[in-house]
């Protein structure tokens, strides 16, 4: 019976309430609510208390793949400087507890600490083995890898591409090997039998690599992209590299922009518009300034501010004065990012009613560097939603290096986590310093 | 003609003859493809008698660029006009530079094309050399004969430009250049005088035939000179084509577009979001700005009658030996012209060496009233100075260094201050009791041997300071709203040029103890080795920080997406 051993260890390291904390965040860690995982990791991560290791490793094999995520992650940080021995012992029994992700993730563990060549075959040839919807999910642990000198691993990764691909793979495994400069004829030939791929998300992926090659292939994509506008989505990243697209092309990319149904991706083109092009797009971000989505038209409007000759300052001004806040949010922080603080008044005094524009509003106004944001961003410390108190949080920080450069802080001694349970004495630790600081010194 | 059009005649032919400059010849865009479309297809629409030499100094950019691929689509593309064009190849670095005889049988040239610029080249290449070699591969042809030099790096290592464009204009060679753009009066090789280089060669890279620009200034860590994109080509490159009626191609890759508040600066005011309208640069202010393409000598006797050059090198030369610079300027005046001068250091106050704060607080004061009372002058000088007896760039130059003489009075203002009241505490550890989660800034076991400093990027302007705390007070208060207006005025005549983004890559500096082990000189990128620097290595421009450089959104509008 080994449980009240881990409970042992952790009341040994932590006090009751402590572990309490710490009973909660694993649990949250191991739940179905993703974001409430995501934030029990990055606070269990700030805590990086060992006697979290038996725990995870207990449990982890029975968790949803995200918490799986999240688990070898904690584990991997909490044993970094542990001996080696028990280290190498925890991730094979990792490996042994079945196939899948676990096992997949245990071996780059493994693989990582000791580079062992036996561990790196097992690896390829498990990558091999992996179902077809598995397989762009699990690239990302290959993160830290060297592919150019891994010579079974890149292997087994251009084996994915073969005719019948699919898209998700196909631009998960290009984001990975493009940037492998010893590895492109390899690629390329192993690319180029894809344009010709009856998937037209792979196709397209295929495309949008080989645009860099070969004119023609541009012109192919244009056309796919000119019927096709949602193509664009899944390979917008594998065209934001460093060659200049040819003109059609871009065309075609700006033709997408009316067919766009969220924020995400009118921001994601027009940024790889304006890095191509100083003006491309103006005509059709002006034209979602009157979509009938206002988050469509916030980015629009975004975005037509960064673009030369898209919105200049009296339009600006007049959506800062206008009704609608987000508008004005937005006008505000192009004015900011333009030199201009004249939006800050307005912001300073938006009462924003919804939390959409809660959130926007802590964003925006916490990217101003000027004391009178001190005073609000203290406040939102302890706004209900996470998210407003997390850019509160951020800025203040920021607020705080940019206005006292002289002046070192530690912002964990404030005891301070937007995300704890408890932030009453971290913000009144946070104001204190606040108001003192006006003194002058 | 009427009595009117005549007057006008006369008035222009009377007008002094503006000397070239490298706006004459350097074209919009930043592309592969437009270059070598224009340069492959000719001027004529017919099929000519034509020989083509592709002087190619292979380097990873022109790999990433795609070279080989826009090249052979150039010939796909003008396939018709080019039946009458023998392509031949040169490379540098190789024992026989020509390494395709020219022919019509183009594929040859795609296919050793391949081949080179995949190799690893020399840490430095003479692409001049090269050229003088490759022109003697011209004889005997006929027609038009063009050498197009594709060389993105190596602009800095120059050898005898003038024999390489007697060379060329011999053999009636036109030069077609693609390379990459110059850092504004570049002075990393006049800093780093010491370094490595081929026998023959001369390192220098700026735009001008001289450097133009005071460098060097006190509590800058690092000068604006090296990271400001100049919006023109090496000057030894603008010269090549501009003696041999040529044309200038740039090139960039679309990330080096980014805006940057700084290298080696910290930003106070943005994460990386600025968006300054100057960013957009004026094609119209970028030409006025641009340097001479004239021989190294022609140039030195045409600045050397600009008063406002004049006056700058004076002032420059004076700010060194106060202290205020670590440059001399690298020319010296005589009545009516100028010459080359030998590379000297400006006087070192010492302000970073010892801990003797009061010492250094009496020295930064008297420095700081010298910085005011040569910016005085030569502000007052250049008032007197009509606008048609100078250059755009001379006034820009001269302007620059009055605003930085404030800069510099201001960081030394802040600099006594800091001395005065913050470092002796520190040192001590008689600061007030911290609250939370303010910490102490000096570790109390560490021992202090001088003053280190960081710049604080001018990027957004002076005024945003004001709400920042820094040492001096209101003494302080004062110069910064008078740097502001100086930077305000600057900026409203060239902001929008590679000298306002100059004047944005300076910063306010921030001082701290040094303690024992810290403080060790930063080696500048390089090009062709993510190892540390074994040898001389021809050094890769540092990210074009503020303003931009290459076309598209930061980037002058004479570039662009072209």
């Amino acid at each position: 019976m080994r449980a009240p051993l881990y409970l042992l260890a952790l009341l040994s390291a932590t006090d009751a309430r402590a572990q309490a904390d710490l009973e909660r965040l694993v649990q949250q860690l191991a739940g179905d609510d993703h974001a409430a995982s995501s934030s029990a990791y990055r606070e269990l991560f700030d805590r990086a208390d060992p006697a979290l290791v038996p725990w995870i490793q207990k449990d982890i094999v029975g968790w949803k793949r995200n918490a799986q995520h999240y688990g070898v992650l904690l584990l991997a940080q909490l044993t970094q400087n542990q001996p080696k021995g028990p280290t190498r012992a925890m991730w094979k029994k990792l490996i042994d507890a079945g196939p899948g992700f676990l096992r997949l993730a245990a071996l780059v563990r493994l693989i990582d600490l000791e580079a062992e060549r036996s561990t790196v075959t097992q690896l390829a040839a498990e990558l091999r083995a992996l179902p077809e919807n598995e397989r762009a999910g699990v690239l990302y642990l290959l993160h830290g890898m060297n592919l150019e000198r891994e010579e079974e691993l890149f292997a087994a990764l251009l084996s994915w591409l073969h005719p019948d691909a699919s898209g998700s793979t196909v631009v998960s495994v290009l984001h990975r090997l493009r940037p492998l400069a010893s590895r492109t004829a390899a690629l390329r030939a192993a690319v180029e039998p894809l344009a010709k791929s009856a998937e037209p998300s792979a196709r397209a992926a295929a495309l949008a690599y080989l645009t860099g090659f070969e004119a023609k292939h541009a012109a192919e994509l244009a056309a796919l992209l000119r019927a096709e506008p949602v193509r664009l989505g899944p390979i917008r990243g594998l065209l934001d590299g460093e060659r200049k697209l040819p003109a059609p092309l871009l065309e075609a990319i700006v033709a997408t922009l009316p067919q766009a149904t969220n924020e995400y991706e009118v921001r994601q083109t027009a940024e790889l518009l304006r890095k191509q092009s100083p003006n491309a797009g103006v005509t059709e971000l002006r034209e979602l300034l009157v979509h009938a989505k206002p988050e469509l038209r916030a980015a629009a409007l975004e975005a037509l501010g960064l673009l030369v000759g898209g919105l200049d300052q009296k339009i600006l001004q007049q959506l800062l004065r206008g009704d609608d806040l987000s508008a004005a949010l937005v006008a505000a922080d192009l004015l900011r990012r333009r030199d201009d603080p004249s939006g800050l008044e307005v912001v300073l005094i938006a009462q924003p009613q919804t939390l959409e524009h809660q959130v926007k509003h802590a964003e925006v106004l916490s990217r101003f560097r000027d004391r009178r944001v001190g005073p609000r961003l203290l406040e939102l410390l302890d706004h209900p939603d996470a998210r407003v108190r997390t850019a509160a949080w951020n800025g203040l920080q920021q607020l705080m290096n940019g206005l006292f450069p002289y002046r070192r802080f530690d912002f964990a001694t404030s005891g301070y986590a937007p995300n704890a349970a408890a932030r009453q004495s971290g913000i009144a630790t946070l104001r204190a310093w606040w108001e003192a600081q006006a003194k002058p010194r | 003609m009427s009595a009117l059009s005549i007057v006008l005649a006369l008035a222009t032919a009377s007008l002094p003859q503006s000397p070239p400059t490298a706006a004459a010849v350097t074209e919009p865009g930043r592309t592969l493809t437009r270059p070598l479309n224009v340069v492959l297809g000719g001027s004529s629409r017919e099929a000519t008698e034509r020989t083509l030499i592709v002087l190619l100094d292979p380097s990873p950019e022109l790999v990433k660029g795609g070279f080989v691929d826009a090249f052979t689509a150039a010939i796909a593309a003008n396939a018709k006009t080019l039946t009458q064009t023998r392509l031949g190849l040169a490379v540098t670095g190789a024992k026989d530079p020509l390494v395709v005889e020219p022919t019509l049988e183009h594929q040859a040239v795609v296919r050793a094309m391949q081949t080179e610029i995949a190799r690893e080249g020399g840490y430095f290449q003479n692409v001049f050399a090269t050229a003088r070699a490759a022109a003697g591969a011209f004889s005997g042809s006929s027609g038009e004969r063009v050498l197009l030099i594709a060389a993105l790096e190596n602009g800095d290592v120059e050898d005898d430009v003038e024999a390489t464009v007697a060379t060329l204009q011999k053999a009636k060679v036109r030069v077609e250049m693609l390379t990459s753009e110059a850092t504004l009066a570049d002075s990393y090789w006049a800093e780093n005088a010491y370094a490595e280089k081929p026998r023959g060669a001369t390192m220098t890279g700026a735009d001008g035939a001289v450097i133009d620009l005071p460098w060097g200034w006190l509590f800058q860590l690092h000068s604006a000179n090296e990271s400001t994109a100049a919006g023109h080509a090496p000057w030894g490159y603008s010269r090549l084509a501009a003696a041999t009626e040529g044309r200038v191609y740039l090139h960039a890759n679309s990330q080096q577009t980014a805006h940057s508040c700084g290298f080696r600066t910290q930003c106070l005011f943005c994460t990386g979001d600025h968006a300054p309208e100057d960013d957009a640069w004026s094609s119209v202010l970028l030409a006025q700005l641009a340097p001479l393409t004239a021989s190294r000598a022609e140039t030195l006797a045409t600045l050397g009658k600009d008063p406002s050059f004049r006056a700058m090198v004076e002032t420059w030369r004076a700010a060194a030996k106060a202290g205020l610079l670590r440059s001399e300027p690298p020319v010296k005046l005589s009545p009516t012209s100028a010459s080359l001068d030998r590379a000297r250091t400006g006087r070192s106050l010492g302000l970073l060496e010892t801990a003797s704060f009061s010492r250094h607080a009496k020295s930064a004061e008297d420095a700081a009233e010298e910085a005011r009372q040569l910016g005085d002058a030569l502000a007052a000088e250049l008032a007197r100075i009509p606008r048609e007896r100078t250059t755009p760039r001379c006034a820009a130059a001269a302007q620059y260094t009055v605003v930085l003489l404030q800069l510099t009075r201001v960081n030394l203002i802040t600099y006594a201050a800091w001395c005065r009241d913050l470092a002796p505490q520190l040192v001590d550890g008689r600061a007030d009791e911290l609250l939370s989660p303010e910490q102490p800034a000096v570790q109390e076991e560490q021992r202090v041997t001088g003053v280190s400093f960081s710049n604080l990027s001018l990027c957004h302007g002076v005024k945003p300071f004001y709400a920042v705390e820094l040492p001096g007070g209101e003494t302080l208060r004062a110069e910064l709203e008078r740097l502001d207006a100086l930077c305000v005025d600057y900026l409203s005549r060239w902001g929008k040029s590679p000298f306002g983004a100059a004047l944005r890559q300076n910063g306010i500096a921030r001082f701290w103890p040094a303690m024992d082990g810290g403080g060790r000189a930063t080696t500048r990128a390089r090009p062709k080795t993510d190892q540390q620097p074994v040898g001389p290595t021809t050094p890769r421009r540092p990210t074009r920080a503020a303003g931009g450089s290459t076309g598209t959104p930061s980037g002058p509008t004479s570039g662009g997406g072209g």
